[in-house]
C-alpha cells in the first residue's frame, strides 16, 4: 500500500516536472546611461562703467577703451566654445532713492571684445552692438574679455547726486 | 536525467547581451543633447536571445537623472525612444519595430538572430551644470509570455 502511494507520488512529481510547458522565464540586464559634463561657463564683472563727474546740461561718453573707467566682464568657459552674449542695458541711471534719473545710451559700436586672438583692451578682436544678441567664441584658453562704454546726457537742471544702473551681461553655450 | 530534460523544457533560457551603453559624451552647462537611438555607437543597445518565434514583453526601467557626486542631470525619454529588430540582419537606421514608448510594455517575437533593442534619449544639463562624470542604471526586463 504504502509502496503505491509513494509510487503515485513519484510519478505526479515526474509528470510535472517534464511537461512542456510555456513556462514564464524572465531575464534582466542593466546598462549605464553617461555623460560628461565639461567646464561650465562662468562670467565675472572686473569693472564698473565709470562716467565720474558730469556736469548739468553736458554730455559725457566713456569710450570702450577707457582703461579703468569702460565697463569690463571676464567670462571663462570651455575653449573654443560658441556662445551668445546677451546684453541688459538701462535706459537711464537713478539716484539712490529713485526718484530721479539721468539718460543713458549705448550706440552699436560701444561694445568690444578679446577672445585671446587681440591685443587686450586698446586693440580688441572687434566689436560688438549691445543693443542685441551676439554670438562668439572663447578662446582656445576657454576665456574671452568684454568692454562697454556709454554716453549720458544729463539736464541742465539735473538734480545733484551719485546715480547708478545695472549693466547686465548674460552669456550662455549655443552647443556649437 | 529525467529531473534535467524537465527542467530545460519548463524554463527555456533567454539572454541579454548588453552591446552599448547610452552614451552622451561630452555635454556643455545649458546645452541640451540628444541621442537618437539610430545613432550606433551612442544609443543603448540590447540583443535578447533565446528561442526563435517565441513572444517576449519587453520592458524598461528608466532614470529620471543621472547623478554625479550628489547632483544630478535631467534625462527625458519620450514614448519614441525605442526601436527594436528581430530580422536576420538588425537595422539600427531602419528598424523593423520603431518609434516605440520605453515607458510602456512592449511585446514582440524573438527572431533567428534574437531580437535587438535600441535606445535614445534626451540629456538637459543646466546652465550652472557642475562639472564632472554622470552616470545613471538603465534596466532592461524580458519575459516570455509564453505564447
Amino acid at each position: 500500500m504504502h509502496r503505491k502511494i509513494l509510487y503515485c507520488i513519484v510519478l505526479a512529481l515526474s509528470v510535472g516536472l517534464i511537461m512542456p510547458t510555456d513556462g514564464v522565464a524572465q531575464e534582466s540586464a542593466t546598462i549605464q546611461a553617461t555623460a560628461t559634463v565639461i567646464s561650465a561657463i562662468t562670467i565675472i564683472g572686473t569693472n564698473n562703467l565709470r562716467f565720474g563727474t558730469v556736469l548739468p546740461g553736458v554730455d559725457k561718453s566713456v569710450d570702450k577703451a577707457s582703461i579703468g573707467f569702460a565697463g569690463e566682464w571676464s567670462i571663462t568657459g570651455n575653449a573654443t566654445a560658441e556662445i551668445t552674449l546677451d546684453f541688459t542695458l538701462p535706459d537711464s541711471l537713478w539716484l539712490a532713492d529713485s526718484t530721479t534719473g539721468m539718460r543713458v545710451g549705448f550706440s552699436s559700436t560701444d561694445v568690444s571684445y578679446d577672445d585671446e586672438t587681440g591685443g587686450g583692451q586698446l586693440l580688441p578682436a572687434g566689436t560688438l552692438d549691445p543693443n542685441g544678441p551676439g554670438v562668439g567664441n572663447l578662446g582656445v584658453g576657454g576665456t574671452m574679455l568684454i568692454w562697454i562704454g556709454g554716453t549720458v546726457f544729463p539736464r541742465l537742471t539735473q538734480t545733484g547726486g551719485d546715480y547708478s544702473a545695472d549693466v547686465i551681461l548674460t552669456v550662455a553655450y549655443t552647443g556649437s | 536525467m529525467l529531473l534535467g530534460t524537465g527542467f530545460a523544457d519548463h524554463c527555456r533560457g533567454q539572454n541579454i547581451i548588453i552591446n552599448n551603453d547610452l552614451t552622451f559624451r561630452d555635454m556643455l552647462g545649458g546645452v541640451p543633447k540628444v541621442v537618437s537611438k539610430h545613432t550606433a555607437g551612442s544609443a543603448a543597445e540590447f540583443l535578447v536571445t533565446g528561442t526563435a518565434g517565441a513572444e517576449v514583453t519587453v520592458d524598461f526601467t528608466l532614470p529620471q537623472y543621472m547623478y554625479s557626486s550628489g547632483y544630478t542631470l535631467q534625462l527625458i525619454f519620450t514614448d519614441t525612444d525605442c526601436a527594436m529588430d528581430s530580422s536576420a540582419t538588425p537595422d539600427q537606421s531602419n528598424p523593423g519595430y520603431n518609434d516605440r514608448n520605453p515607458w510602456e510594455t512592449q511585446t514582440y517575437r524573438i527572431g533567428s538572430n534574437g531580437l535587438t533593442i535600441w535606445l535614445g534619449a534626451l540629456a538637459l544639463p543646466r546652465t550652472n551644470q557642475q562639472p564632472g562624470d554622470y552616470t545613471a542604471p538603465i534596466v532592461l526586463t524580458v519575459t516570455y509570455t509564453g505564447s
